[in-house]
């Protein structure tokens, strides 16, 4: 597919390249306006037979199996699996700690991608790989809260569609938009979830850095909805590691009050309440039947949605 | 504790240099753009106590390793006494040197004597006190000498070795009043001295005194002892129990010689097994006479030997002379020479007190029989009841008959004995109940007759009043008959008993001098001492010698001993006299003097060869209430007080170590571990 925004900052030719012959596959069936590659929960006219059923007044004649009444004396209609497209909405975490990124590359002093950037691209190359294969695509940037206390403001929304100039747009928000605010991405998903009235593949790009229970509601609530959602939690070394070697003063990204600390005692106390959370939110994930992925940002974003793919891709024994 | 460059304590406020720094820091740290604030929210709930103790150590770590530092480089002293000296500073210091002829001893072979060694070190240790006076009192003079600063004793010509014997009372007596005269306030008396039992006398009552008077001193004293008990070489002693001029007829015609009477000592704590041990060494001894020096060798065994009438020509009209013997040099050079004279004819006096003239007169006799035909023996007399003036002045022996002495005469013979007198008490023709040092006589008693139970069966033959003649003859003790005997009672050794379990002749023990109780007298109705007057002439003599040889004689004298009389009198040093030897002390170092017509060799006494040293139990046992420190000088110590900057520079290393422990940033191996597993 060559299309304008393939010049995009966001889209790496390289990058697409390694992605080239991947495609995106769903766990469960999928419903859509128009056929496609994907499984669709409701029964129509396909070449793949899923199941007879006694004749109600009504039905098409057309779908009466003559050979089996001709053995049984009894009407059945004949149903079929129906393949329908896949409506894939993108997730970003639009929240002021989304600008952390990991420090400069000691090598050739560039610096390298936030966490937004890292998952603006993940999101442009998951998108342009679905509208490649004729899926619909929308893209949803998780607002925060401007001030502690304040209310949430309104997410970004850009609604699933097949056009490849669709892709453009997703695009443009996302080079648009600058992270800011107390994130709230929970509230995001509940919303997501309650709008969304079709099935529909929600991938998730953010840090997390909220109430792993309160996100662990959210998945539930996707869940329930029937979604299949992915979730790409960003996280760089140092904040895994704290590896930090002298008195530092930590600025707030998302607007709270700065916390001066000293490595060697904080240390061990920052790295119990990360085990504490990342438990926690393992809890939460594997209860909603989340694809979790840990995305560190350090790695080319190409290279974890190749892996990404191509398990989708062998799961469903398309490899 | 006392710094040699005290200046460097002008740093001391550097200590507040690690607060200064750590409020700097505070302020001066990196700034981090930071999304996981939640975490770091939970943590520092979490580790807030944490966090202040660490800081509360870091900085006591910083300036515990300051101090360190300052006071290390300020090179702090201190010593084992030192180290006890926080009780506060000392007004008054006084040093008591003992100078006693043991005390130039050779600490180490090639190093300095015992005496320059401990002079030095207390020098040292005292060079930054801040006492305001010092004072020095030395065993010869006894008399006060203020010191300007420490470093005056080095140069002080007091703190030289003599051949004289120590009164450690007598010098601690002298201090205790000054700091009573003077009203002192704190004080430390620093004593000098390797323990000698003849210099420090345990024995004496003085001691009870002493530490009384000190413990009553209002604000406190602290004795130090400097002891230097350890040998690090071997020492031998040599000394000259007999010189006689003797004038012999034979086929030949008359000869005139020298007799002479040696005697070798190893020190009586040897370091080395040969040297008292079996093994038997033999030393040259050489013999000085008029300049014409001869040789001899005499063997050593068990510590001891000796030269018995060793014989060697002299002049005619040689009639009286001087010499001296030499041993080769060890690690006591004061005791390897004796002085001797010759020809001078001494003088041995017994005093007889007595109850019984019948005794006197047997007893005078034995006293007055001559062993030596040139000593001339003197013999005075007093009945016990006319005792009140008491003079034991010039005299060696007291034969003593009746009840013990009480009182005035007590006092008499104690320091009679003190003076290394001999003393041989017999009984009173009837019991008495006096006590004298913790004796009594006690209930008569009567022998058997027959020779069983009447002769003595066994006595004491290798030593004292009984011990063989010198060609190795037995005294004929059994031929004694004893029919009426008074036992002595106390602390007592046996010298001479019956099979009976019965006592003949017993001694006390002395700190000096001779303590005897003979049970019997020399009158028919209680022995036949008299009849058989070998054993009790023998028993006299003896006596007599023995005390002879411990105060010394006529030509032979005990260094600071000498009668006043004699030295008022003026003398001119006949011997060898050295550059640093005062005018005033020459008496107290050995030699020959010619004083009238008096020749006289003085040399030290005889307790400084066979006096062991006391240990540090013993030395503490003296006055158990006063505040005492001892410290074993030996060769290995380089001083008493030490310098211990490097015990703060261990501390500033290990405040080092602490700091850098509290600053090591942990890891996190299991989230390394997880991190692999995800993604």
């Amino acid at each position: 597919m060559s299309t304008s925004s393939t010049n995009r900052k966001l889209l790496d030719p390289a990058a697409l390249v390694k992605l080239g012959r991947l495609t995106l596959e769903s766990r469960q069936a999928m419903v859509g306006n128009v056929a496609g590659k994907h499984k669709s929960p409701h029964r129509g006219s396909s070449v793949e037979f899923a199941e007879y059923r006694e004749y109600q007044p009504g039905d098409d004649l057309r779908r009466l199996d003559w050979r089996a009444y001709g053995r049984s004396d009894r009407f059945f209609i004949k149903e079929f699996e129906a393949d329908t497209n896949l409506r894939v909405c993108l997730v970003v975490d639009g929240s002021g700690s989304m600008r952390y990124g990991a420090p400069k590359n000691p090598g050739n002093g560039e610096s390298l991608y936030s966490k937004f950037e890292f998952a603006s691209r993940m999101a442009s190359l998951l998108g342009f790989v679905a509208i490649r294969q004729g899926e619909a695509a929308g893209l949803t940037i998780a607002s925060g809260k401007q001030a502690k206390g304040a209310p949430k403001t309104t997410d970004f929304t850009l609604p699933p569609r097949r056009r490849p100039s669709h892709l453009g747009l997703v695009q443009d928000a996302l080079e648009s938009y600058h992270p800011s605010g107390e994130g709230d991405l929970p509230a995001t998903l509940h919303t997501l979830a309650e709008q969304t009235k079709q099935r529909a593949m929600v991938i998730v790009f953010s840090d997390l850095f909220s109430d792993p229970e309160e996100l662990g509601s959210a998945f539930q609530h996707l869940k329930f909805r029937k979604h299949d959602t992915i979730v790409f939690h960003l996280l760089e070394q140092r904040e895994l590691e704290f590896t930090f070697d002298r008195t530092t003063r930590f600025v707030d990204l998302e607007g709270g009050a700065p916390i001066v600390a000293e490595p060697a005692t904080m240390g061990r106390q920052y790295r119990i309440a990360l085990e504490r959370y990342l438990e926690l939110l393992g809890d939460g994930v594997r209860k909603a039947d989340v694809d979790y992925h840990r995305a560190m940002i350090e790695e080319k974003p190409e290279d974890i949605l190749g892996r990404f793919l191509l398990a989708r891709m062998q799961r469903r024994g398309r490899a | 504790m006392s710094f040699l460059q005290s200046w460097i304590l002008l740093g001391l406020p550097f200590l507040g240099l690690p607060v200064v720094i750590h409020l700097i820091h505070k302020r001066r740290h990196r700034v981090v753009e930071w999304g996981a604030m939640m975490f770091l929210l939970q943590g520092a709930q979490m580790s807030r106590g944490m966090q202040r103790l660490r800081h509360f150590l870091l900085l006591l770590f910083r300036t515990l390793a300051v101090a360190g530092l300052i006071i290390g480089l300020g090179r702090p002293l201190a010593g084992g006494w030192l180290g006890g000296m926080g009780g506060g500073r000392p007004d008054t210091v006084f040093v008591l040197l003992d100078r006693s002829a043991s005390m130039n001893e050779l600490v180490h072979a090639g190093g300095a004597t015992k005496l320059a060694t401990g002079v030095s070190r207390i020098a040292e240790a005292l060079e930054n006190s801040e006492a305001s006076r010092l004072v020095c009192v030395d065993s010869v003079s006894l008399e006060i000498t203020e010191l300007g600063e420490a470093s005056d004793l080095l140069s002080l010509p007091l703190a030289q070795e003599t051949a004289a014997i120590a009164d450690l009372p007598a010098m601690l007596e002298v201090a205790t009043e000054y700091l009573q005269r003077n009203q002192a306030g704190r004080a430390e008396i620093w004593i000098c001295s390797d323990g000698q039992s003849s210099d420090w006398r345990p024995e004496d009552g003085r001691w009870k005194l002493l530490q009384e008077a000190i413990v009553a001193m209002p604000a406190g004293v602290r004795v130090n002892v400097l002891n230097f008990t350890e040998s690090e070489g071997e020492d031998y002693s040599i000394r000259v129990e007999r010189a006689e001029r003797v004038t012999t007829r034979d086929a030949n015609g008359v000869r005139t010689e020298l007799v002479l009477d040696l005697r070798l000592r190893a020190a009586p704590e040897p370091i080395e097994e040969g040297a008292s041990g079996s093994t038997p060494v033999s030393l040259p001894v050489a013999i000085d006479l008029g300049g014409a020096r001869s040789i001899v060798q005499i063997e050593l065994a068990n510590g001891e030997g000796e030269l018995k009438g060793h014989r060697m020509p002299l002049d005619k009209a040689n009639g009286e002379g001087w010499g001296f013997v030499e041993l080769p040099t060890d690690a006591n050079a004061a005791d390897n020479r004796f002085y001797f004279t010759f020809g001078t004819g001494d003088i041995q006096e017994t005093l007889i007190v007595w109850e019984d003239s019948s005794v006197r007169d047997v007893l005078r006799f034995a006293a007055e029989a001559p062993s030596s035909e040139s000593t001339e023996y003197i013999v005075r007399d007093h009945p016990i009841t006319e005792t009140g003036d008491l003079d034991l002045v010039g005299a060696s022996l007291l034969l003593w008959q009746g009840a013990l002495p009480q009182d005035a005469d007590a006092l008499a013979v104690e320091h009679f004995l003190e003076r290394g007198g001999n003393v041989i008490f017999l009984p009173p023709a009837e019991g008495a109940q006096h006590v004298f040092e913790g004796c009594s006589w006690g209930s008569p008693v009567e022998l058997e007759e027959g020779e069983e139970s009447s002769s003595p069966t066994s006595w004491r033959s290798e030593d004292d009043l009984l011990r063989n003649g010198e060609d190795g003859t037995p005294l004929t003790v059994k031929e004694l008959r004893v029919r009426q005997l008074t036992p002595a009672q106390g602390d007592l050794t046996r010298l001479a008993g019956f099979a009976s379990g019965e006592t003949l002749l017993s001694r006390a023990p002395t700190s000096r001098g001779g303590l005897y109780f003979l049970s019997t007298l020399p009158s028919p109705a209680f022995s036949n001492l008299a009849i058989q007057g070998v054993v009790l002439v023998a028993m006299v003599q003896r006596g007599l010698e023995a005390a002879a040889l411990a105060q010394g004689s006529r030509g032979q004298q005990n260094a600071g001993n000498l009668d006043p009389l004699l030295s008022a009198a003026g003398y001119e040093m006949q011997s060898e006299v050295q550059e640093e030897w005062l005018l005033s002390e020459q008496l107290f170092h050995s030699g020959v003097i010619q004083s009238g017509e008096n020749l006289i060799a003085i040399n030290r006494a005889l307790d400084e060869d066979r006096s062991r040293g006391l240990d540090e139990g013993s030395l503490a046992e003296l006055m158990p209430e006063v505040e005492m420190s001892l410290v074993t000088g030996s060769a290995k110590e380089t001083g008493l007080v030490e310098e211990i900057w490097r015990i703060f520079l261990m501390l500033m290393l290990l405040a080092l170590l602490g700091e850098a422990l509290l600053c090591i940033t942990e890891s996190s191996p299991a989230l390394h571990a997880k991190k692999g597993a995800e993604a």
